[in-house]
C-alpha cells in the first residue's frame, strides 16, 4: 500500500509549519522527498516515525508496519562499536562476520573495536545507513543520508541502499539532484503553494 | 592499550602528595610543641603520640569490635539510601504524582539540621540503630537528586531512535539510560560517602550507643583523654578514605563489567 499523506497540518507554538497538505510515496519504491529548507520536510518525517503527531489531516499506509531510520544526526550509541550498534537493532542474532561484510560493502574497515565516537563524520553516517538497512523493515526513512560522503564514496552507498531496500518503501530527503538521478528515485515535492508534484525520473 | 606514565610524571603526582602531608604533619607538631611550651600539651597531642595511642588502641579486640559496630551500621543506612534514593529516582522520572509526593518530604530533610534528625530519632528508635537512619536521611536526598537528573539528562534523541528501532525496555536501560546516569550515580556515592560517615558518627556521639565509635570519642571527650580522641578521629577518616575508594573501584569493575556483559550480548 503507499503511504497517503492527506490534509495534513502541523503548528508548533503557534508557528504554523504546513498546512493541508498532500502527498504519495509509492509502495516498493524509493521516493525522493524534496523542499526548499525550513518547509516542514523534517517534521513531517517525524510525523511518519511517530515521534511527534499532527494537528489534523490523516496518514495511511504506515500503521502496522515496520520502519527503520537514518536520522539527520546520526543517533549511535556513542559507547559501542559499529557493530554492536548495528547488532541492537537487528530483531534476530546477527552474526558478526555478516554485519562486517555490509560494513565492507560501504567501504568500512578501520572501525573494529573502536566505540562509534572516535569515527569520522563519513564513518558514522554509513554505519547509520548499514543499521537502517539490517534492521528488519518494511518503510525505510533517511533524512539527508548521503550529506557529508564525497562523490566516489556516496556513489558506493547508494548503490548499496538501492540493493538493500529493494521492494521496501523508501522515503529519502534530499537537496541534491545527483542523488535523485543515482537512486534512480520517484520525486515528491513539497513547497509553499502546497501543491504536490509527482516527477518520475526516467 | 599501555599507558606510559614518565618518571618525571609519577614523582610529580605522588611526590607532591606526599609532600603536602608531611608538610601537615610538621605543621601539626609544630604546633603541638609549641601548644607544649606554652603549658597545653594535653589540649593538641603530637602526630607521634596519637600514632602510638591508635597502636595501642589496635591491639585491643574492643577496638576492632567497635570499628566494625559503627562500620555496619553507616555503610548499612547508606545502601539503604542508595537503593531508595535510585528507586524514588525512578518512580520520579514515570510519575509527575510520585516526583510531588515525594519533593517536600526531600526538601525537609535537606533543610533540618543532622542534630535536629538524631534527636527526633531518639525518640522512636533505639541509640543502637540511631546511625542508620542518620545516615540513610543525610544520603538520601542527594542520591535521589543526582539519579533523577540523570534519567531527565538522558538524550531524547537516542530514545526517539530506540521508538523508531523498537529497542526493547531492556535493550534502553542497559545500552542508554544507565550509561547516561552512572556519572551522576557515581558522583552522589563519592559525596554520600563522606557525608553518611560524619552525619553517622555524629548520631553516635550524641545517641551514645554502646560500643559504638561515637560513644568512645564522647568518652575521650569526657575524660580530657586528647590523644585517643585524636586517634578515633583518624580512625574514621581512615575508614571513610578506604570505604570511599572500595566503592568507587566497585563501581568501576562494575561499569567495567557491565559494559562488557551488556555489550557480549551483541558479539558473536
Amino acid at each position: 500500500m503507499d503511504i497517503k499523506i492527506s490534509n495534513l497540518s502541523k503548528q508548533f507554538d503557534q508557528k504554523e509549519i504546513f498546512q493541508n497538505i498532500n502527498m504519495t510515496f509509492h509502495e516498493g519504491k524509493i521516493n525522493c522527498f524534496m523542499g526548499p529548507s525550513g518547509i516542514g520536510k523534517t517534521t513531517l518525517i517525524h510525523i511518519l516515525l511517530g515521534l511527534t503527531e499532527s494537528d489534523s489531516g490523516e496518514v495511511q499506509g504506515i500503521q502496522g508496519k515496520r520502519i527503520s531510520a537514518v536520522f539527520q544526526e546520526d543517533r549511535l550509541i556513542e559507547h559501542l562499536d559499529a557493530v554492536k550498534n548495528i547488532k541492537l537493532v537487528c530483531e534476530k542474532a546477527v552474526p558478526k562476520s555478516i554485519i562486517e561484510q555490509e560494513l565492507a560493502k560501504v567501504n568500512l574497515t578501520d572501525y573494529q573495536d573502536k566505540p562509534v565516537k572516535n569515527l569520522s563524520g563519513g564513518m558514522r553516517r554509513r554505519v547509520a545507513i548499514v543499521r537502517a538497512m539490517l534492521a528488519v523493515s518494511d518503510i525505510i526513512i533517511m533524512d539527508e543520508p548521503f550529506k557529508g560522503l564525497d562523490d566516489v564514496l556516496k556513489k558506493r552507498v547508494i548503490e548499496y541502499v538501492k540493493q538493500k531496500s529493494e521492494g521496501k518503501t523508501v522515503i529519502v530527503i534530499t537537496h541534491d539532484g545527483e542523488e535523485v538521478r543515482l537512486l534512480d528515485a520517484n520525486v515528491v515535492l513539497l513547497d509553499r503553494n502546497t501543491e504536490e508534484q509527482i516527477l518520475t525520473i526516467m | 592499550m599501555t599507558k606510559t606514565i614518565s618518571v618525571k610524571s609519577f614523582t610529580t603526582k605522588y611526590g607532591l602528595k606526599i609532600f603536602a602531608i608531611c608538610f601537615w604533619l610538621l605543621f601539626w607538631e609544630f604546633i603541638s610543641k609549641r601548644a607544649s611550651i606554652a603549658g597545653y600539651a594535653f589540649l593538641l597531642p603530637s602526630p607521634i603520640t596519637v600514632l602510638i595511642t591508635l597502636f595501642q588502641l589496635s591491639g585491643t579486640l574492643d577496638f576492632w569490635q567497635t570499628i566494625w559496630f559503627s562500620f555496619a551500621r553507616i555503610v548499612f543506612g547508606f545502601f539503604l539510601a542508595l537503593t531508595a534514593g535510585t528507586v524514588l529516582a525512578i518512580g520520579a522520572s514515570l510519575s509527575l504524582v510520585i516526583k510531588e509526593l515525594i519533593s517536600p518530604v526531600l526538601k525537609v530533610i535537606k533543610a533540618t539540621p543532622v542534630a535536629s534528625f538524631i534527636i527526633l530519632a531518639l525518640m522512636y528508635i533505639s541509640s543502637k540503630n540511631l546511625s542508620v537512619m542518620i545516615s540513610f536521611l543525610m544520603v538520601l536526598p542527594m542520591v535521589y537528586a543526582n539519579v533523577y537528573q540523570g534519567i531527565k539528562s538522558t538524550d531524547n534523541k537516542l530514545l526517539e531512535m530506540a521508538k523508531v528501532f523498537q529497542l526493547s525496555n531492556r535493550k534502553k536501560i542497559k545500552e542508554i539510560y544507565i550509561p547516561a546516569v552512572m556519572p551522576h550515580f557515581v558522583s552522589a556515592v563519592s559525596v554520600g560517602i563522606g557525608f553518611s560517615w560524619k552525619a553517622g558518627v555524629a548520631a553516635e556521639v550524641i545517641g551514645y550507643p554502646s560500643g559504638s565509635i561515637g560513644e568512645r570519642l564522647y568518652e575521650a571527650k569526657l575524660y580530657y583523654m586528647f590523644p585517643e580522641l585524636f586517634a578515633w578521629t583518624v580512625v574514621i577518616i581512615i575508614i571513610s578514605i578506604l570505604f570511599e575508594k572500595a566503592v568507587l573501584m566497585l563501581l568501576g569493575l562494575m561499569q567495567h563489567e557491565f559494559s562488557d556483559k551488556k555489550s557480549s550480548h551483541l558479539e558473536g
